[in-house]
């Protein structure tokens, strides 16, 4: 045979070759990542939630919180708008904390648990907590839901449960935060993150690196160089809608409460977003009202921080968190009720 | 540590067994996705979007 020939057939079965084994290496990658997904699904299996609310483990519990609702939209067990005069109405106005995301089912919720609680200490007197929370308000939103649904409820009392994101009105400057996308293509990230354990958690690791390399802030830095000065535009801002909520109420002659949550991202002695719940007691301070602030209570669990986390993507409340905040809440306001509830059966 | 790697690449070379590679390498990847998962300090902030 000719050399040239052989040479010719030697790089043509060398090419062969190459496709073949491109082909299995793809081949080996899919199935890898395939297999990778439903590991990933299976071990994470009990996780209900993630911070935010538009990942895979979030669509996949979203039935369940979906069958929970009532006619309102709500999470929690039916109620009527009109009350009975007889019995105290007590409205809990709050955001994914009251709403309880990541706690399943809706009773292991701090409203609920504060319910039973105080229903076991005064079990002679009528009470009745609904829980308006829903998972996204701020103080905007807030004020928008007092005016539009909760004050159609006649509340006898309004517990509005904050948040440090409460404070938080605009959100031009999220991006400062939240990690830029694996996938530039924003429909394709979406999808996936939407659809796959596997994307969400390079995402997440993406974002950490990122955070950990200077190059995006992380939720304390954001906080704290936005509000940290209480005369800043986003503080004022914060500060005004707050006041809004409080005059409002105090204008229709309801009497409330706020119950303040901390992030649990860090335990409480090493807490950096102290300011911002000193300011919300300051303006509590000035209505002259009683503000409780839970920071206290939860450094008994310092040691074991993550017990008070929803689960480790997900550090909303858990139902140890819900409990410990059902018991403050009704430690802090429950004789008021009482009075308000014997008053109420006697009328 | 590396000695394990080289040890590996050593196997999977004399032995030819570099199909298994892409799984090694996968495997170790995803077992580094998982403890990073574990335990990571930072947290994702909690912006709840509908």
């Amino acid at each position: 045979m000719e050399p040239g020939k052989n040479k010719k057939k030697s790089i043509k079965s060398q090419f062969a070759v190459s496709i073949v084994s491109f082909v299995i290496l793809l081949c080996t990658v899919i199935a890898l990542t395939v297999a990778s997904e439903a590991f990933l699904r299976w071990h994470y299996s009990d996780i209900l939630s993630t911070a935010s609310g538009r990942t895979y483990f979030s669509n996949r519990s979203w039935p369940k919180f979906v069958a929970e609702q009532n006619s309102f939209k709500l999470r929690g067990k039916p109620f009527d708008v009109v009350k009975n005069n007889h019995v105290m109405r007590v409205v809990v106005l709050g955001d994914s904390f009251a709403y309880g995301q990541g706690v399943w089912p809706y009773e292991k919720r701090f409203p609920e648990q504060a319910l039973e609680i105080f229903k076991k200490r005064h079990p002679g007197l009528d009470i009745e907590i609904i829980n308006t929370g829903i998972a996204g308000q701020d103080l905007i939103q807030h004020n928008q839901y007092l005016a539009n649904f909760v004050l159609a409820l006649k509340p006898d009392f309004v517990l509005y449960q904050w948040f440090i994101n409460d404070m938080n009105t605009d959100y031009d400057d999220l991006s400062l935060f939240i990690a830029s996308p694996l996938i530039p293509n924003a429909k394709w990230h979406k999808t996936l993150m939407e659809e796959s354990v596997l994307y969400f958690l390079l995402q997440r690791t993406w974002g950490q690196i990122r955070t950990q390399l200077g190059l995006q802030k992380n939720a304390n830095e954001y906080l704290i160089g936005k509000f940290s000065d209480p005369k800043s535009k986003p503080s004022l801002a914060a500060n005004e809608q707050l006041n809004k909520l409080m005059n409002r109420l105090e204008q229709e002659n309801i009497p409330y409460g706020i119950v303040l949550f901390p992030s649990f991202d860090t335990k409480m002695s090493a807490y950096q977003l102290g300011f911002l719940h000193k300011q919300v007691l300051d303006v509590c301070k000035e209505h002259d009202i009683g503000c409780l602030d839970l920071r206290q209570a939860y450094s008994k669990y310092d040691g074991q921080i993550q017990d008070l986390w929803a689960n480790i993507f997900d550090h909303h409340p858990s139902a140890l968190a819900h409990r410990v905040a059902a018991e403050e809440i009704v430690d802090f306001y429950g004789d008021e009720w009482a009075k308000m509830a014997t008053a109420k059966s006697a009328f | 540590m590396l000695d394990l790697l080289k040890d590996l690449w050593e196997l999977l070379r004399t032995r030819k067994k570099m199909w298994l590679a892409p799984i090694i390498v996968f495997m170790l990847m995803l077992g580094a996705l998982l403890i990073f998962a574990q335990g990571s300090v930072i947290a994702p902030f909690i912006y709840t979007l509908f």
